[in-house]
């Protein structure tokens, strides 16, 4: 199945002898005299990751003073999905070298030996990814300038190509990302021993329906209204690497729109933030492409089967996993959300044809 | 043995509104998503108790007329099997009506899990 158990996780970070061994780490990686751990407390948000406040007290060296960083490790069970930390390090410098909006990545500790898992280290940035704080307008500024600049920073992705030798952890991108991602859905309805009809349903509509392959882009492969850091003046910087991947640039597209990732502001098509205008009009004009509303709703559906199936998987952290986790648990009675906008999806297409 | 009254959906129903009105502004606002969840729990524990097997029952029943008898989990496996082969990939009277048996499914679940949804949908 799945879901992987990783009983070493159950030590957790605050403990006292991981805080000792990660001033230590700090500290042989750094040239300072001493380093005191001051602050390090769990973030809110974040299933498939721990991030956490660590805030440091450098003494001497070229970081003397006081550090803020986030620290990202794995969850106590894993989606079996998406990279593992240091790749997703690999990635977050890679962008970061290319201009991208992201925290800077500052070390990476991948053996496991220091805190009992993987994790790295990125400078903290001030803001909040709060998505109903964010969809309610409460942070973040004006929104519909917030959809336009978030359509920006994805083009400024997208125009990230292979071959990249500093993302070879990547892998070569494959001739056409919907074939792949069909293959990846059909094995994992294979693998299951509970039955998905609609699911099913939705994978034969898009075997039929799958549009001519693109050449591949850097696809950040969760972007959406959660996964990105707003202040005061809007956009603070694109979080959340695990799942990028070279692929179709549609696909991005399609999740940051898909109603799942509306938090309830339906009518807000893109992201539960603006009107689709608003983030279309951003990444065309950066990217001088114009989105294919066709293409746009194939990956919709791609996008609603895909987050039925990670529902599954997390909702399986708990049942399989063993994780006491109430979000989690919520997350597998959304199931039936995506099944009714599979339904609504395809419908909706067939009517037009 | 009778219980004594209220029932558990009527006792959930009054824990989850003493949550929401009384305790939730008196927490702090990092805690608000919490109280939410727990509320949402609640909601789907009080709707599963006050429906009972009803909506189980009306899917079964969907999937018995559909195969004319059966074990319900069976005729599942049986429904997403068909729809893998490409069973109902032909436009036409079969796949409508499989489509149709999808909807009430899907539909059911919602009236548990998340009705709004529905309402959202425009689906009463």
């Amino acid at each position: 199945m799945a879901v992987i158990w990783w009983p070493a996780f159950e030590m957790t970070l605050d403990h006292a002898a991981s805080r000792d061994a990660l001033a230590a780490f700090l500290r042989r990686k750094s040239d300072a005299r001493a380093v005191e751990i001051e602050e390090l407390h769990l973030l809110s948000g974040g299933t498939l990751q721990e991030n956490w406040l660590l805030v440091a007290r450098y003494h001497g060296g070229s970081l003397d003073g006081r550090q803020r960083f986030v620290l990202r490790t794995d969850a106590m069970t894993k989606l079996g999905m998406g990279l593992d930390r240091a790749g997703e390090f690999a990635v977050l410098r890679a962008v970061h070298a290319a201009g991208i909006m992201v925290p800077e990545p500052i070390l990476l500790e991948s053996g496991g030996s220091v805190i009992g898992k993987p994790f790295f280290l990125t400078r903290r940035i001030e803001g909040s990814a709060l998505a109903p704080r964010i969809v309610a307008g409460e942070i973040g500024g004006d929104r519909e300038a917030l959809a336009e600049r978030l359509g920006r920073e994805l083009a400024r992705i997208h125009r990230i190509t292979p071959p990249r030798a500093e993302l070879a952890i990547l892998g070569a991108p494959s001739g056409d990302a919907a074939q792949t991602r069909i293959a990846e859905h059909r094995r994992f309805l294979l693998g299951s021993d509970e039955p998905f009809p609609v699911a099913e349903w939705a994978l034969r509509w898009l075997m039929h329906h799958s549009p001519s392959p693109v050449p591949p882009v850097l696809c950040h492969g969760d972007f959406r209204t959660g996964n990105y850091l707003v202040d005061a003046g809007g956009l603070a910087a694109i979080l959340d690497w695990e799942f990028a991947r070279w692929g179709d640039p549609d696909e991005d597209i399609g999740w940051f729109c898909s109603r799942c990732w509306r938090f309830g502001a339906d009518h807000r098509e893109a992201g539960g933030i603006a009107p689709r205008a608003a983030f279309y009009g951003g990444y065309e004009a950066e990217s001088g492409r114009r989105i294919d509303p066709l293409r746009a709703r194939y990956w919709e559906v791609m996008a609603a089967l895909r987050r039925l199936i990670i529902a599954v998987r997390q909702r399986d952290r708990v049942l399989i996993g063993g994780e006491r986790s109430l979000n989690l648990a919520l997350i597998g009675r959304r199931v039936a959300e995506c099944e009714l906008e599979l339904l609504l999806l395809t419908e909706a297409s067939e009517d037009m044809e | 043995m009778r219980r004594d009254l209220p029932d558990a959906a009527r006792l959930l129903d009054l824990a989850r509104r003493l949550l929401l009105r009384d305790l939730a502004p008196s927490l702090p606002r990092a805690r608000q998503g919490d109280v939410v969840q727990i509320a949402r729990a609640m909601a789907i524990a009080e709707r599963e108790l006050l429906f009972g097997a009803a909506l189980a029952d009306s899917c079964r029943a969907a999937l018995e007329r559909h195969y004319g008898g059966g074990d319900a989990a069976e005729l599942m496996c049986r429904l997403a099997n068909e729809i893998r082969a490409g069973a109902c990939d032909r436009p036409g009277p079969a796949r409508e009506d499989v489509r149709r048996l999808l909807w009430l499914i899907t539909v059911q679940k919602l009236r548990e899990s998340n009705p709004d949804y529905l309402a959202a949908s425009g689906i009463l």
